[in-house]
């Protein structure tokens, strides 16, 4: 009977003791898991997505144009940051009937890392430009476009069209407007998406300058200009020129 | 994948060697020896379908379909599974601009993530929009320093959550990104930013003193490092104690091997981002021993293997 007791009492013991315990983890092994096609794909999830991919389908992959080289996104100055932003000047100053001197773009704006070459669509402008953004106009000084360069220079380099600039020590030097060098007082008139002009991007003094609206989508204008282009029978295409450089 | 099975294999074979050991005591108390499979995911931004053939930089890379077949072969292997997102699920693709996110939410649900934090991103179909998809997902949105109040959003977000995987109580909470100058004003509708470190610390201090939990994970939206003194993963890990894993988004990070840093405590925290897209899933095998309190000073998690999952 004791004995029973006994195990009992030390059965109660390994209970308690083992309450005071808890799980911590002592190792892991880790891994990076690429997903690609050598899997078999999830044939419940393609037949999900399948009736919402063809309803987008219909309108997102009618061709466009053709792109005649390949672009891509990169600092202080892109092949496709320019190209974005050339389209974003020559339609600011259609729908604005203003001449535009100058546009920037964001450099987080470029959501892609590249374009290949070939057959555009409407999908690779969605792509492109994702976000329901609009063209605006604001005008600013020569002053303020001196400050907005020196906050690109220590963004290490944002898209810019009609303008160019070198880096030295984080700042932005030489800054010219059309080839000509930058007037401290003149104004100039400048083409933004509203995301920036509202003060993104960490751009905040650009909230209080007026706006002059042209409610169109950068989006719509980026097809728009390519379907221009694919009526004169023309490709497009950008390279970079030095628009922005480090001085040595 | 032969590696990672022989680890698996070994590590069964470990553990029932551990409780051969324990003897009585671990048969009452459960096993002694839990293992814990955490999945990941960042920044999908609505890439629903791969990559183009064509693309140059990730050809045919990528989609929800081979995400989910790999998520499901390594369900049938493992038991306790954790899947998680870092946030932007949404933004990206015509899926978004179309159906808002609607589709993104529908494919997590029927792969089974168990949470997510909220990123930048997904306040863009505006703030209505986030609140009706956060309804929609049957995993909770978890975030400890947006302050929603008097939006369609408040009392949907959850500060931490507690979730039980075999015996290993997990506790997970989650921080964003500073939304002023990020995010369009009227898209986040007076959602106020509170400070990540104080606000992810208390809650961290309610999952290990409150709730007791074993194992405590932060899904962060702050972003993996930057060059001033920005609050980031790193900062995170740094300036608090008590994280175990951070999974992070924000900054598009394709880290090769999980990142750790020193805690306030000195203990290690680890931190881990897997770039964007739906490119890649992280993967943690974690092995989990009961030990008694007196023996954790000298704890520290130990890698028994690195690798990347090349197929």
């Amino acid at each position: 009977m004791l004995r029973v007791y006994s195990n009992f009492f030390f059965l109660l013991l390994c209970v308690l003791i083992s309450s005071c315990k808890s799980f911590y983890p002592t190792q892991f092994s880790s891994a990076v898991v690429k997903v690609n096609k050598t899997y078999t794909p999830d044939s419940s999830i393609l037949a999900f997505y399948h009736p919402y991919k063809d309803s987008i389908d219909k309108i997102v992959s009618i061709p466009i144009v053709v792109l005649e080289t390949d672009l891509t996104k990169q600092l202080p100055e892109s092949s496709l940051g320019n190209f974005m932003v050339d389209i974003l000047r020559v339609k600011a100053t259609e729908y604005t009937g203003d001449t535009i001197d100058v546009a920037i773009l964001n450099y987080g704006g470029i959501r892609i890392p590249s374009l290949s070459k070939g057959m555009l669509t409407i999908q690779d402008a969605y792509l492109l430009m994702p976000f329901e953004n609009y063209i605006v106009e604001q005008v600013l000084t020569g002053q303020q476009i001196s400050d907005f360069c020196d906050s690109i220079a220590m963004k290490k380099g944002w898209p810019i069209s009609g303008m160019s600039f070198r880096i030295k020590n984080g700042e932005a030097i030489d800054i010219k407007i059309n080839n000509e060098p930058l007037e401290i007082s003149r104004k100039y008139k400048v083409a933004l998406n509203d995301y920036i002009a509202n003060g993104g991007d960490g751009m905040t003094f650009l909230k209080a300058i007026p706006q002059k609206q042209t409610g169109v989508l950068f989006r719509e204008a980026i097809i728009q200009y390519w379907k221009d282009q694919a009526l004169l029978h023309l490709g497009v295409t950008a390279k970079t020129e030095n628009r922005i450089s480090y001085a040595e | 994948m032969q590696n990672r099975r022989e680890f698996l294999k070994s590590g069964v074979a470990g553990g029932v060697l551990l409780s051969a050991l324990g003897g009585p005591f671990d048969l009452l108390a459960g096993s002694a020896r839990e293992e814990l499979t955490v999945l990941h995911t960042n920044d999908m931004h609505s890439h629903i379908e791969p990559f183009a053939d064509n693309d140059k930089k990730y050809p045919g890379m990528g989609g929800a379909e081979y995400r989910s077949a790999i998520i499901k072969n390594i369900r049938s292997k493992a038991q306790n599974i954790l899947l998680l997102d870092a946030g932007d699920i949404f933004q990206g693709t015509p899926y978004f601009n179309f159906f808002h996110g609607d589709l993104d939410i529908a494919l997590m649900n029927s792969m089974g993530y168990d949470a997510a934090t909220i990123g930048n991103h997904d306040f863009d179909g505006g703030i209505d929009n986030l609140s009706r998809q956060i309804s929609n997902a049957s995993f909770p949105f978890i975030n400890s320093n947006y302050d929603f109040s008097g939006t369609s959003v408040e009392s949907k977000v959850h500060k931490h959550v507690v979730i039980r995987k075999g015996g290993i109580k997990i506790g997970i909470t989650g921080c964003g990104v500073e939304l002023a100058g990020l995010v369009p004003d009227k898209l986040y509708a007076g959602t106020k930013y509170l400070d990540p470190i104080k606000e992810v610390q208390q809650q961290v201090n309610i999952l290990r003193s409150q709730k007791d939990c074993d194992f405590i994970i932060c899904l962060s939206h702050l972003g993996y490092k930057y060059e001033d003194n920005k609050v980031s993963d790193i900062v995170l890990a740094q300036q608090t104690s008590g994280i175990d894993l951070i999974i992070g988004g924000h900054t598009h990070t394709f880290l090769e091997t999980p990142e750790k840093q020193q805690n306030k405590e000195g203990k290690l925290v680890w931190i881990n981002q897997v770039g964007w897209a739906g490119l890649q899933i992280g993967q943690f095998d974690f092995i989990f021993e009961k030990k008694s309190r007196k023996n954790v000073a000298n704890y520290q998690t130990v890698i028994v293997d690195k690798k990347s999952i090349e197929k």
